[in-house]
């Protein structure tokens, strides 16, 4: 093996010579396919039956009570075999779970009074191991270092009725996994994001009906897309909400086919929150596609934002580590592949990755401080029905509707554009100190002691999309 | 005339050899630990920790080799070896994105290490450094 020792160190954002100086890729649109689902029904342990083994090397199937039967949730997750139900009682729990088995389902009695607790010293919640199928529902998890729940490289997870507060990279977090769902659940206070999905195509996922608050980004999704659904949620007082994006770090490059429909998105434009520097750099925005492809953003509620409601701009990636892929792989959850070093030597310090094909289309927007649309360079992005005031360009909708035709090369206000961004925004709070309003108590799941246990298995119930209309004001 | 050379000069090569065995602890003549530094390669590796996994996750290098790992993904990570406290662990407030950490292997062996914020020893973000005798 050959190699050489190069300092990395950072860099400052070099933004406008790159935007200036490059002409940007047209990229064909994607279908979007919206099967249906498979049933999820592998109901795993009939909640009567306790089959509770203590001793302790034995595999255990059925349903594994925490603190009852094992003092610990590891230790009944240790314990269980797949497909099991481990329940876990109210209390406060200092640990740090990883779950390496298939189709576990773990389960908090009451999702406000089973609370994982990691004091700032502890890095995750519950992560999920290379493990399909596992389900984490009903129960509050804050105070991690790093995440609340993160399944990595799994086929089949599903995060429901969800506290996550106060973790300090991400609130729930899906990495190089498919066939997913997230739901009624509620991230805030997190640097990165409340709600993340990334390195997937197709990622076969649904986020449906949670709320993001108080966080860098409500959502970032690198490289993540296909079949995935953001649907009936709220994303409210982060840096900036709704944020696909494309980066080389990551596998599965780039962003695409992610659709965005019926979701209140409002006051993104909050400058206290724990942030990392690329909300900072996104703060202001409500949808900001950053480098993304083929998206589908319709019929979402957007309101009060400094800068732009819906933005389609391009991302600028400092130091990348390998160029924009010339074809977008296809079923892909594989880690990213660093060019080779005289390749990577050959990048330009700062990779424009381009916004093309989205579709934003019956959206409602307002109260925007500079732009309700705004496209930044880009090709075959379309605007068509949207309530908007100000759009940049000037008549953006006349000028690059969704009919099909072509609408060229927009002339885009790319100065004013870099002047925001290179904007000062506030420093990141620090997420074990920031101050946020208290949610409160947030609904459970019913009948969390008798319901059966379903695995993950398969591809989600996707949402008719169709159907979901626009959401009303707050 | 070859056949008298050949007995003086294996008496003074054996002359040599104990004079060498006799040494002590001094400063003065290579010690076998010298000879044996001497013997290592100088060379340089980068292990880049992208998010979330090391590239290469499996290497092989001569002993002698100074591995560099260099954060280059957007997330903090760390390189934890699996054995404990081993001087070569760099901790997450040392590995965010941009950072590096170097070390120099010496000693063949396989070495195995992982970021624990995104998996454990054996899955999520492991990776090995299999260190060979320079030359093998």
């Amino acid at each position: 093996m050959t190699g050489q020792a190069t300092a990395r160190g950072r860099r400052p954002l070099r933004v406008l010579g790159v935007l200036l100086a490059l002409m940007l890729l047209a990229a064909a649109c994607g279908d979007d396919d919206t099967e249906e689902s498979a049933a999820v029904d592998d109901t795993a342990g009939d909640t009567d039956d306790d089959t509770a083994a203590t001793d302790g090397d034995a595999p255990t199937s059925g349903t594994l009570r925490v603190p009852d039967d094992y003092e610990t949730i590891q230790a009944a997750v240790d314990a269980a075999e797949p497909g099991s139900l481990v329940l876990i009682g109210p209390g406060t729990y200092h640990e740090a779970v990883d779950v390496t088995t298939d189709q576990l389902v773990l389960r908090g009695q009451d999702r406000n009074e089973v609370i994982l607790d990691g004091e700032f010293e502890l890095e995750n919640g519950v992560r999920v191991l290379e493990a399909d199928g596992v389900v984490v529902e009903n129960m509050t998890l804050r105070n991690y270092t790093r995440n609340g729940v993160f399944w990595t490289h799994v086929d089949g997870y599903r995060g429901s009725y969800l506290t996550a507060e106060r973790n300090g990279d991400y609130g729930i977090y899906a990495f190089g996994s498919v066939n997913g769902v997230l739901e009624q659940s509620y991230g805030a206070g997190s640097p990165d994001a409340g709600f993340y999905i990334g390195q997937c195509y197709p990622c076969n996922a649904v986020i449906d009906n949670v709320l993001a608050e108080y966080n860098g980004l409500g959502y970032s999704g690198t490289n993540a897309g296909g079949d995935l659904y953001i649907v009936n949620s709220e994303w409210r007082r982060n840096r900036a909400g709704i944020v696909p994006n494309s980066g080389s770090y990551e596998g599965c490059a780039p962003e695409r086919e992610t659709t965005v429909v019926g979701n209140l998105v409002h006051d993104n434009s909050n400058g206290d929150t724990p942030a990392i520097s690329a909300a900072r750099l996104g703060q202001g925005n409500g949808i900001l596609v950053t480098g993304g492809l083929d998206n589908v953003i319709e019929r979402n509620r957007i309101l009060d934002h400094d800068i732009a409601g819906i933005a389609v701009v391009p991302f600028p990636e400092d130091d990348p580590i390998a160029p924009i892929p010339e074809e977008p792989p296809t079923d892909c959850v594989e880690d990213a592949q660093p060019a080779a070093d005289d390749v990577r030597a050959e990048l330009p310090e700062t990779l424009l990755w381009p916004a093309t094909g989205n579709r934003v289309v019956g959206n409602a927007v307002s109260g925007s401080g500079e732009w309700d649309l705004v496209v930044i360079l880009g090709r075959d992005n379309c605007f068509s029905d949207n309530e908007a005031a100000v759009t940049s360009p000037e008549g953006l909708q006349e000028l690059a509707p969704c009919d099909g035709s072509d609408a060229g090369e927009l002339e885009t206000d790319v100065a004013r554009f870099l002047a925001l961004v290179e904007e000062e925004r506030p420093e990141s709070a620090d997420y074990e100190t920031y101050e946020f309003p208290a949610i409160g108590d947030l609904p459970g799941m019913d009948d969390p002691e008798n319901a059966p246990a379903e695995p993950q298995v398969g591809p989600p119930s996707y949402p008719d999309v169709a159907s979901i209309g626009l959401p009303d004001a707050p | 005339m070859s056949s008298l050379r050949r007995p003086l000069a294996t008496l003074a090569s054996v002359a040599a050899l104990v004079a060498l065995a006799s040494c002590g602890g001094g400063d003065e003549e290579p010690t076998e630990d010298t000879a044996e530094a001497a013997s290592l390669v100088d060379a340089e590796v980068e292990i880049l920790a992208i998010d979330n996994a090391f590239d290469p996750e499996d290497a092989t290098i001569e002993a002698g080799t100074t591995v560099t790992f260099t954060n280059v993904g957007r997330n903090d990570h760390n390189v934890i070896p699996e054995e404990d406290e081993a001087e070569w662990t760099v901790p997450t407030q040392d590995f965010g994105p941009g950072d590096s950490a170097s070390h120099r292997f010496t000693e063949p062996g396989e070495y195995r290490y992982y970021c624990s914020i995104h998996g454990t020893i054996d899955v999520g973000m492991p990776g090995t450094i299999t260190v060979t005798d320079p030359g093998g």
